[in-house]
């Protein structure tokens, strides 16, 4: 799949732990699990909602498109 | 609640047919031990008048009947692993749609089988009789078709459960 989850990200930028996050916003370990290792194949509005109201960031902070033309970011 | 009420009542059924698959391999091997013994209004399972068999015939017999037997055996031992997934809350899986077309095959598998039965019990149990009163019987009938097209249908099915399988995976990696 060509989109990335950059959470792991968020989560050093807001010093916030995986399981902590998880608890926030009311989903398992698991999922949030699955999400970040990129095995998700579909996110609901309401989990991106509650992702990006509790790590105070955007979508585009979180998700990224990289298509096989597309140029990394640097 | 309806979770509950289907893993209780396949926790049973599971139980059921894993006693069925025991009994059925016995209860053959009685009912030909002891043929020549089965008690007055017990009608024997072969379509045609036999008074006493000799325990050669009866061994044969026995084996012949392991052909439609074991399709049975194996189609119980089926029902009891599809159900005992169900008794766990595993609906769709690759195992449950693998047994359940198993289970279509196996009842397609069960009209052959027993069109042999029929076919082979038959020479074995008039073969020794005189000339002219030996007899070879092949029998296809209404039910054993209902049975190849429920078998059919089964198959379909699977098909169908497979594509609930694909759904569930999906939902399951859904965040």
């Amino acid at each position: 799949m060509a989109i990335i989850v950059n959470l792991d990200v968020m989560l050093a930028r807001r010093k916030m732990r995986s399981n902590e996050l998880a608890q926030r916003i009311g989903i398992t370990e698991q999922n949030l699990s699955i999400l970040k290792t990129g095995k998700a194949r579909a996110i609901r509005l309401s989990t991106l909602n509650a992702i990006c109201e509790h790590l105070e960031c955007q979508p585009g902070d979180i998700l990224e498109y990289q298509g096989d033309d597309s140029p990394h970011d640097t | 609640m309806a979770n509950r009420d289907i893993q209780r009542i396949s926790s049973r059924f599971s139980i059921l047919f894993r006693w069925m698959a025991i009994a059925t391999p016995l209860l053959t091997l009685l009912y030909w031990v002891f043929f020549n013994h089965l008690p007055e209004g017990m009608q024997p399972l072969t379509p045609y008048p036999t008074a006493t068999i000799v325990w050669q015939t009866a061994t044969l017999a026995f084996l012949i009947s392991l052909l439609p037997g074991s399709v049975a055996i194996a189609g119980l031992l089926t029902l009891t692993r599809l159900f005992r997934l169900y008794e766990k809350a595993i609906y769709f899986t690759h195992e449950n749609v693998r047994l359940f077309r198993r289970l279509g095959i196996l009842l397609m598998l069960w009209v052959v089988a027993n069109l042999l039965y029929t076919t082979l019990l038959s020479v074995v149990m008039t073969i020794n009789n005189s000339a002219g009163e030996r007899m070879v019987v092949a029998s296809f009938d209404y039910s054993d078709l209902a049975i190849l097209l429920i078998g059919a249908v089964v198959i379909l099915i699977s098909w169908i459960m497979e594509e609930g399988r694909k759904l569930e995976e999906e939902q399951a990696h859904t965040v």
